[in-house]
């Protein structure tokens, strides 16, 4: 998983500013994505009784559904390197490949029998396929990927912290795409891109976007959070003239400066969202999981690493209502949010992610957002490697 | 007599269609909507 680089070739030509990411060792080593964490992989109702095949922090695994609970073996074979994910399921519990009949266990990946040696194979016992934790949550299954050996932390201490509890409805979209995570993730919480890049999307198409901001990065929690000390909407640049993006057709920006949403003064905010007390709209966390509060609704965007290359995106859009709004959501969700923002509006994030080319890179001022969370994942994993170090000594 | 025919077949492709058009809506674009602790 570590020592990969940003993929694609590079110029001859000296670039300016940062010509590596040396300063972030683990980060710069994470091309395949951060051990020690639970990442989202599909959705609950796709893992069946049929393998299913993907590939995470740049791991072959094959899911696969039995007595209701879902299991992740190492999607290959031991024997000749035959993907499990084409087997099928010839005895409760475990999985066959599909060549000569390796039947693994699901829940510890032994192998338990080899149909095309009989019943007293001596094979059986002495060969094992790796195995991965599996939770579900938000409707869909998470595997945690290991550093070592170790035992998972639990998976509520790594959701969003209204999210263990609280009731809510969401709608979600998960969809491949090319491109590194650590770019997506970059983009996620970039400051500056937003109010430039999203300025003619259909989702902002009635409300007007800053020109630019003045930002700070304040830690909580496990989080970092981005907020806005000054709002700009328009501004008027030496020698090339004035820019905003406001229209006669677009609402009028708000007066004043706040933290929940970042394009309109919020009338009324959700209970359960101002009883988080944001200090910012916009947080992220390890590993890599970025949330942006709006007044009334929370949108929360999972980068999970495929291999150095790839990425899956997680849009997730969280609603904390109960009962009949809840059928008011699904239809806004269904008929609208996953075409405007999980879709075209995403999708321009998705079209800057796959075109990246960095490092090299010359940072400016907004940026601070980027190193902020180099550091944070900088920081995390120094931690982490700690703790399961004095936890290997101690064992 | 015909129409009411006509409308009561509609009525009934209309529900037979309904959830395989619903997934087919979903897949499409592999989102999916959830009640979460409620």
């Amino acid at each position: 998983m570590e020592g990969g680089k940003p993929a694609s070739g590079r110029s001859a030509a000296p670039q300016p500013g940062r010509q590596d990411w040396s300063t972030w060792p683990h980060y710069d080593a994470a091309a395949e994505g951060f051990a020690g964490y639970w990442y989202p992989v599909t959705w609950s109702s796709h893992v069946t009784g049929k393998p299913l095949a993907v590939t995470l922090c740049g791991e072959r695994i094959t899911l696969i559904r039995d007595g209701g609970k879902a299991y992740a073996l190492h999607n290959r074979c031991p024997h000749r390197g035959v993907p499990l994910s084409e087997g099928n399921q010839q005895f409760p519990g475990t999985v066959s490949c599909p060549y000569h009949g390796w039947t693994f266990d699901l829940t510890n990946g032994n192998l338990c029998a080899v149909i095309t040696d009989g019943p007293q194979s001596p094979i059986c016992g002495k060969v094992s396929v790796r195995t991965y934790s599996v939770e579900e949550r938000l409707g869909m299954v998470w595997v945690y990927i290991p550093v070592a050996d170790e035992q998972p932390h639990p998976i509520d201490e790594q959701l969003p912290e209204e999210l263990v509890s609280n009731p809510f409805v969401m709608g979600g979209r998960i969809a491949p795409r090319r491109g590194n995570w650590r770019f997506a993730c970059e983009n996620g919480f970039d400051e500056g891109h937003a109010k430039y890049l999203h300025r003619t999307s259909l989702w902002r198409l009635f409300k007007p976007m800053p020109t630019w901001n003045i930002t700070k990065i304040i830690p909580g929690g496990r989080w970092i959070y981005r907020v806005q000390t000054e709002v700009h909407w328009d501004a008027d640049f030496p020698g090339v003239g004035r820019w905003t993006s406001k229209r006669w057709w677009k609402l009028q920006p708000p007066k004043e400066t706040f933290n929940i949403g970042n394009t309109g003064s919020p009338k009324e905010i959700d209970p359960t969202i101002e009883a988080q007390e944001f200090p910012g709209f916009a947080s992220l966390s390890m590993p890599g999981v970025l949330r942006i509060v709006y007044p009334n609704f929370i949108h929360y965007e999972f980068y999970v690493p495929v291999d150095a290359d790839n990425h899956r995106y997680v849009g997730v859009m969280v609603n904390f209502t109960t009962g009949w709004k809840t059928l008011r959501f699904y239809a806004k969700y269904l008929a609208a949010i996953r075409w405007l923002f999980h879709g075209q509006f995403s999708g321009q994030d998705a079209w800057m992610v796959d075109i990246t080319d960095a490092p090299p890179e010359k940072l400016y001022r907004p940026d601070i957002s980027l190193t902020a969370w180099r550091n944070l994942a900088e920081e995390e994993t120094n931690k982490k490697l700690a703790d399961l170090s004095n936890a290997q000594q101690e064992g | 007599m015909l129409r009411h025919i006509l409308t009561a077949v509609l009525a009934c492709a209309v529900v037979l269609a309904a959830a395989p058009l619903r997934r087919w809506f979903l897949r499409t674009t592999n989102t999916q909507v959830h009640r979460i602790n409620q």
